[in-house]
């Protein structure tokens, strides 16, 4: 996401968030977001799936498209309204995102006087990126992140330990590590599937550190993995019942990929959702 | 009335300003007006508030480069943040600004419920309205 958003942006953005932390006085983490809202008099209310509205709303526009509805801000009303999250992660992020809209000056000042829809949809789309940024740098409180893993060991394992101390989905801090990391490496998100054989892994994205893509090349972003590529085999072997992490060693480089050949350490990891992969070069 | 020395004179660079609109520019098409209007505006507010560049410049920490190509209208969904400062300094409505830029819909037509969502954004208008039916439900059940 921080891709699309020049460095003026972000520098303005992190600015913010520092100023956020001082003011709050919040210099551990996980972040407080009761703290944060309360100390500009910021109210709010979480809704759920079964509040008697909901079910009209998802009624009219689809259950898949009401269940994107994470959050929203009323700034005239100082009001947010998140959707109470199973995942408690997650609804911290949906907290962040709100609070940027009204953190971030030219979100509010464009709040009071129309609504996000009354944006064409490119602003829209621009406004979102950067509540999410923001989201993502006070749920990381600025560097403090990356700094705990510049500190530890470049490991899935880790990160999840870091999830936990951060109250942040293991996808983002995954994300956010190696996006900042200086160490080389780089992460592949899948989508995965169950068949008769086994798992199936397809490429949703791929994430490269500074150095990887000067060290390794890069990774095929078209490529699947089916039952018998050996990511996949270790994935069906341990990963079935998704007790922990797991590292194998192997040679990056085919012929659908621009990528060096190169032997790296693979770990992988998979949620309900997505599986991982953290590869570094061995 | 503007002298057309001003584009023969090969020493003197062409600095246009609101008043080479009113002689040059021949209104037929209101639209066409508009596009015009935008290549000026910030430029003259600029110059009529008597603000140099480097002092612009340094209030909305942005380079020479930036500034020029925003008073030539080269303007994105990227400059919003670039465009609340401008009108913070100049004393200008950040959404009328917004609105003149193609950025947003126009004043008259915004929206009387005013929030931001975190939905996908390329949800259609009747999807919009419907969420706005819905938080308003839930505002009104919370007061």
């Amino acid at each position: 996401m921080a891709g699309y958003l020049s460095e003026s942006i972000k520098n303005s953005i992190d600015g913010q968030v520092d100023l956020v932390l001082r003011e709050t006085s919040i210099v551990t983490p996980p972040v407080n977001y009761n703290i944060i809202s309360s100390s500009q008099g910021l109210n709010y209310n979480l809704f759920t799936e079964q509040d008697p509205y909901y079910d009209d709303f998802a009624k009219q526009i689809g259950k898949k498209e009401a269940e994107k509805l994470r959050g929203v801000l009323l700034v005239e009303d100082k009001h947010i309204f998140l959707k109470n999250e199973s995942y408690s992660k997650r609804l911290n992020f949906g907290f962040g995102h709100e609070l940027a809209h009204w953190h971030l000056e030219w979100h509010r000042q464009l709040l009071y006087y129309c609504s996000e829809f009354d944006l064409s949809l490119k602003a829209r789309k621009q406004l979102e990126r950067e509540a999410n940024y923001f989201a993502s740098r006070l749920g990381f409180m600025n560097g403090l992140f990356n700094q705990h893993v510049a500190d530890s060991d470049l490991s899935i394992r880790n990160i999840k330990y870091l999830s936990d101390t951060y109250d942040m989905s293991v996808e983002s801090c995954l994300r956010c590590a190696v996006d900042n990391e200086a160490r080389s490496c780089a992460l592949i998100v899948m989508d995965w599937s169950k068949n008769d054989k086994g798992y199936e892994f397809k490429v949703n994205y791929i994430l490269y550190s500074r150095t990887f893509k000067e060290e390794c090349g890069l990774i095929s972003r078209t490529q699947s993995f089916g039952p018998e590529h050996e990511m996949t085999k270790i994935m069906n072997t341990f990963l079935g019942m998704m007790t922990g992490e797991y590292t194998f060693e192997t040679t990056l480089g085919d012929s659908n990929s621009s990528s060096k050949s190169k032997e790296i350490i693979i770990e992988v990891w998979r949620n309900n959702y997505k599986a991982f992969a953290l590869v570094k070069p061995k | 009335m503007m002298s057309k020395d001003l584009f023969t004179d090969k020493e003197k660079k062409y600095e246009p300003s609101a008043s080479d609109l009113r002689d040059e520019f021949i209104i037929n098409d209101p639209a066409e007006y508009v596009g015009e209007f935008r290549k000026f505006f910030l430029k003259w507010v600029r110059e009529t508030k008597g603000l140099s560049k480097s002092i612009v410049c340094s209030k909305c920490h942005v380079s020479t480069n930036e500034l020029d190509r925003v008073e030539k209208g080269n303007i994105s969904e990227k400059d919003m943040m670039f465009l609340n400062k401008l009108a913070d300094i100049y004393g200008l409505s950040y959404p009328y600004l917004l609105a003149l830029f193609k950025l947003a819909r126009r004043p008259q037509k915004f929206s009387a419920v005013k929030l931001a969502a975190y939905h996908a954004t390329d949800i259609d208008e009747a999807t919009q309205n419907k969420i706005v039916e819905f938080i308003s439900k839930l505002k009104g059940s919370q007061q």
